[in-house]
C-alpha cells in the first residue's frame, strides 16, 4: 500500500512537476568585489527531505592536460563514480588526502575514457593533488542532491529542469570565506517559471604551488 | 691520450646508464631553456681593488632529457647540459661548457609537503677561449628539499665539486701549472617564497671551502710563494696578469625575484655578493643576473 501511495506521488510530480514545463533554477555568483566568480557551485536540497540516488554509471570524468586537471571544480552527487583518463603523453600520480574520500591511483598511463574509476560515497570536498606535479590541484565537491550546477566564466550556473517545490539553496567555492552568506533556507520553484537565486561571496586569498621556473632554478620537486 | 680514455669511459657510463633505465618506467621529457645577461664587477676573483676587472656576459642554456620512474616515488633523471658564454670585453673568457647529469629523487610519500631526498652525479667539460682555463668539471652531491607551504619552500644541499684542468707548462720555477685543478666543498640553503600568484622571492646562502683562482698583477714572486704553489701567466684579461690558485672560504648570498609569464616561463632578476676569504686575503664579486626561463 505505501508502495503504491509513493508510486502515485512519483507520478503525480513527473506528470505535473516536471515534464513539460522545464523550470530552471539560474543562479549568479559575485565576490565582495562585483567580480563574476567562475566555479562555485550552487546546490538546491529540497526542503522535503527526498533525493533521488546517483546513477551507478560513470557519468564524470576529471582527465589531464598539459600538467593541469580538468576540470579545477567537479561537482557530483554521492555514489557517483569519477573516472580519471589521462590525455597527457606522461604518467601522473593522482592522489587525494581528503576525509571525504581518501584514494591513490599511483604512476598512470595516457588513457581515455572510462579508465581508474574511483566512486565517492561520502559528501564532502575532495582535494586532488598530483605526486609528480606538486601545482595540480583541483577540487571534487561531494553533494547530497541531484540538483547542482557550476558557474562559468561568467559567474552563471543553471540548475535545468528542476522541480517545483520549496529548496533549501547553498553556494560553495573552494576559496569560499566561512563568513559568506552562502545559504538561502527557502527558494520556491513555481511550476513553468524559471526562479533566480544570486549570490555575493566572500574569497580567501589563496595561492597556489607556481609552475614556471624560479630565478635560483629549483624550487618546485624535481 | 688520458682524455680518450676519458671520452670513452663516459660514453660507455651513458650507454649504460640508458640500458639500465631502459627497462625503467616511462616518466617523462625534461626541457629546460634560459637566456642569461648579466654584470659582474670582479670577474677576475682580484684581491686587490684596482685590480678588479668587470665585464657583461650573455649566456644561453640548454638542459635536456627525460626521467625514468623507478619506482612510485622514485624517478630517475638524466640530462645533458650545454651552456655557451660571451663576454662583451674579455672574450677571452667564452666559453661552451657540456655535461651529463644523473640524479635519483626518492619523495618521501604523498602529499606537497612530503620531502624529497636527491642524489646527483655530473661530469663534463668545460672548453674556453683561452684554452688554458679549459676543464673537466665533475661534481656530485645530495640535495634534501622540503615545503612547508603552498607558499614556502626550502631545499639543502651539499656539493663535492672537483675540477681537472689543463695541465700548463710551468712559467715560473718553484710553482706548478695547474690553477685549474680544484677542489671544493659546497653546502647551500635555498629558500622560495610565492608574494603573489606569479612573483616568487628566492634566498640563498652557500657557504664553499675549497681551491679558488684569483687573477691579479704581481711581480713579486717570492710573496706570491706564500699565497700558492700553482700558478699561470694569464693573457685572458688583454694584460699581463697572473692566475695563481688559492684556497679559500668563500660565501655567497644570492637574493631573487622571479615573475611568471606563464606556468612554463618566467623572467627573472637575482644579485648574488660573493665574499671569499683566504688566510689573509679576502676579495669580494658583486653579480646582476637578468634571465628569461622556459621549462617544458
Ligand atoms: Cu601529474
Amino acid at each position: 500500500m505505501k508502495r503504491l501511495a509513493f508510486t502515485v506521488v512519483i507520478l503525480y510530480y513527473l506528470l505535473l512537476g516536471g515534464v513539460g514545463y522545464c523550470q530552471d533554477l539560474i543562479s549568479e555568483v559575485k565576490d565582495n568585489d562585483g567580480n563574476m566568480v567562475e566555479y562555485a557551485v550552487i546546490t538546491a536540497i529540497p526542503r522535503s527531505g527526498e533525493v533521488k540516488k546517483a546513477d551507478k554509471e560513470i557519468i564524470s570524468v576529471i582527465d589531464q592536460v598539459d600538467k593541469t586537471f580538468i576540470d579545477f571544480v567537479t561537482p557530483i552527487m554521492v555514489g557517483t563514480t569519477l573516472s580519471f583518463p589521462n590525455s597527457d603523453k606522461i604518467r601522473h600520480h593522482v592522489y587525494s588526502l581528503s576525509e571525504a574520500k581518501k584514494f591513490e591511483i599511483p604512476l598512470y598511463p595516457p588513457g581515455k575514457g572510462k579508465v581508474n574509476p574511483v566512486t565517492f560515497d561520502k559528501p564532502g570536498v575532495v582535494v586532488l593533488g598530483c605526486n609528480i606535479h606538486d601545482w595540480m590541484k583541483a577540487y571534487i565537491y561531494i553533494v547530497e542532491t541531484p540538483f547542482f550546477a557550476k558557474t562559468d566564466k561568467g559567474g552563471k550556473a543553471i540548475i535545468k529542469n528542476i522541480p517545483a517545490g520549496e529548496y533549501k539553496v547553498e553556494v560553495w567555492h573552494p576559496h569560499i570565506k566561512k563568513s559568506s552568506a552562502s545559504v538561502k533556507e527557502t527558494v520556491v520553484i513555481s511550476k513553468g517559471s524559471d526562479m533566480k537565486a544570486d549570490f555575493a561571496i566572500e574569497l580567501k586569498k589563496v595561492l597556489s604551488v607556481r609552475r614556471a621556473p624560479g630565478s635560483l632554478g629549483g624550487g618546485v620537486y624535481p | 691520450m688520458i682524455n680518450k680514455v676519458r671520452y670513452v669511459v663516459s660514453g660507455l657510463l651513458l650507454v649504460f646508464v640508458f640500458c639500465q633505465t631502459a627497462s625503467a618506467e616511462w616518466g617523462e621529457w625534461v626541457l629546460n631553456t634560459s637566456l642569461e645577461g648579466g654584470f659582474e664587477d670582479n670577474i677576475n676573483f682580484a684581491i686587490d681593488k684596482n685590480g678588479r676587472l668587470s665585464d657583461i656576459a650573455i649566456s644561453p642554456s640548454i638542459v635536456f632529457g627525460r626521467y625514468y620512474q623507478l619506482g612510485d616515488y622514485t624517478r630517475l633523471r638524466i640530462v645533458a647540459d650545454l651552456k655557451a658564454k660571451a663576454y662583451k670585453r674579455y672574450d677571452g673568457l667564452d666559453s661552451l661548457s657540456s655535461g651529463v647529469d644523473v640524479a635519483v629523487t626518492h619523495k618521501f610519500g604523498l602529499g606537497q609537503e612530503v620531502p624529497w631526498l636527491r642524489v646527483h652525479s655530473f661530469a663534463g667539460y668545460l672548453a674556453v677561449n683561452e684554452s688554458l682555463r679549459n676543464s673537466w668539471l665533475y661534481n656530485g652531491g645530495v640535495a634534501f628539499g622540503k615545503r612547508f607551504s603552498e607558499r614556502f619552500d626550502m631545499l639543502l644541499s651539499y656539493d663535492f665539486i672537483y675540477r681537472n684542468g689543463s695541465n700548463n707548462k710551468n712559467v715560473a720555477e718553484g710553482f706548478l701549472g695547474n690553477p685549474f685543478d680544484q677542489v671544493g666543498h659546497k653546502g647551500t640553503l635555498s629558500l622560495s617564497y610565492l608574494l603573489t600568484e606569479r612573483l616568487l622571492a628566492s634566498l640563498s646562502y652557500s657557504v664553499y671551502s675549497g681551491d679558488i683562482t684569483s687573477t691579479n698583477e704581481h711581480n713579486d714572486m717570492l710573496k706570491l710563494a706564500n699565497f700558492t704553489k700553482a700558478l699561470v701567466w694569464d693573457e685572458t684579461f688583454k694584460r699581463h696578469l697572473w692566475t695563481y690558485k688559492l684556497n679559500a672560504l668563500s660565501n655567497e648570498f644570492t637574493i631573487g625575484l622571479s615573475y611568471a609569464l606563464n606556468g612554463h616561463t618566467s623572467v627573472n632578476v637575482s644579485y648574488i655578493r660573493v665574499d671569499g676569504y683566504t688566510s689573509d686575503l679576502h676579495y669580494y664579486d658583486n653579480l646582476v643576473l637578468t634571465s628569461i626561463k622556459y621549462t617544458f
